[in-house]
């Protein structure tokens, strides 16, 4: 992906990271999105000569696009690793915290990827990789918010796939399972060794291991493969 | 700005664009949709190039944002189909669109079968004189 431009939205989270790391080693100009953690991007972007770009669920995302063309000329490949969790029993769980999930994990990458179009589809060519979760198939207790984000992250990447396909752009998911970061440092910790008796692998991920589905679903490799979801959890799915 | 020969071709470019086609004979009237085959995203796309050529923030939706304004608060659409005072305002931004394409209670998804060539480089025009925005 040599020259490609590529942006990672949520790029300063432990899979974001990676994500940068991994496509800024296939060839892409990386632009690092980050919302709050700008020191963390900055140093990334340098590392990796890109760029760091405020990229933040509540403001619009056409912003850093426009920014991205102007700084780097344009943009072919979206990474949207964007995601919050807040967890609690569906009985319990409070609406602001339903809607927050719902409106940053779904809705954000809905605006994000519309927000995408204008640069892709004139140039026949984009690569939309969105992250989603082993969570948004199998569900997963206290997670009602985040799987239903999910498993609509997943319904809309294949109608976006289905519409946009024909001029150039895919659009896929990676759907992580257990991996090792701050966001599973909990469940981990909690419930490992159940956990890892539902994966076939026995073992948690890595983001290395995402990073590296994720940069091949934005390579030119994978330019006929459209609305699938890519699982990349040791077999938890099965 | 634009004269009225560089818009026709700047626009007639993207169209080509767009669709992928010679298309050697396009006309101001041409309907997008009816006579040179565009579909939904195609419609898209053709904005989106037009946005970036003449450098102008332009949205399918701007005619119904200018209808909106110039009846204030009066609604526009009644179950999803235009009111006749609507109607009567999208023929005053439309001229090219003969009277009778445009009727009261017009479903709103038929808007857009009435978009011409000159309806865009309208579109364009009107954004460029407002400071690059259409609506």
């Amino acid at each position: 992906m040599t020259q490609r431009i590529a942006l990672v939205a949520g790029g300063t989270g432990d899979l974001g990271q990676s994500i940068c790391l991994e496509l800024a080693r296939a060839g892409a100009r990386v632009a690092v999105g980050y919302a709050h953690a700008r020191e963390s991007a900055d140093a990334l972007a340098k590392e990796l000569g890109g760029i760091a770009l405020a990229v933040r669920a509540e403001e619009d995302p056409a912003l850093a696009f426009r920014e991205i063309g102007d700084r780097l000329g344009g943009l072919d490949i979206l990474v949207n690793a964007v995601g919050i969790n807040l967890e609690d029993s569906a009985l319990s769980m409070r609406g602001e915290d339903w809607q927050q999930v719902l409106d940053v994990d779904l809705g954000f990458a809905f605006r994000l990827t519309q927000a995408a179009m204008p640069y892709m589809i004139t140039k026949k060519y984009g690569r939309i990789v969105h992250l989603s979760s082993v969570a948004g198939r199998v569900g997963g207790r206290g997670q009602i918010n985040y799987a239903a984000a999910k498993a609509g992250l997943e319904r809309m990447t294949r109608v976006f796939a289905l519409e946009v396909g024909r001029k150039g752009v895919t659009i896929n998911c990676v759907a992580p399972g257990v991996i090792i970061s701050a966001m599973s440092r909990r469940i981990r910790e909690n419930h490992g060794k159940e956990l890892l008796e539902h994966i076939a692998c026995r073992r948690f991920g890595t983001p290395e291991e995402v990073a590296r589905a994720v940069a091949f679903l934005a390579s030119d490799a994978a330019s006929y493969i459209n609305g699938v979801v890519l699982p990349v959890d040791g077999g938890m799915s099965l | 700005m634009n004269s009225e020969s560089s818009l026709f071709d700047g626009v007639c470019d993207c169209i080509r664009q767009t669709l992928e086609k010679d298309l050697p004979d396009i006309r101001e009237t041409d309907r997008l949709i009816a006579d040179l085959e565009a579909d939904s995203l195609d419609f898209l796309d053709l904005i989106f190039r037009i946005e970036q050529k003449f450098n102008v923030s332009i949205n399918p939706r701007d005619l119904e944002h200018r209808t909106q304004a110039a009846l204030g608060g009066e609604p526009i659409l009644i179950e999803g189909c235009y009111t006749a005072r609507a109607v009567e305002e999208f023929r005053k931004f439309m001229p090219e669109a003969p009277g009778e394409e445009l009727y009261p209670n017009m479903p709103a998804r038929d808007l857009f079968a009435s978009f011409r060539v000159k309806t865009f480089m309208n579109l364009v025009a009107f954004a460029q004189d407002n400071g690059g925005r259409a609506a």
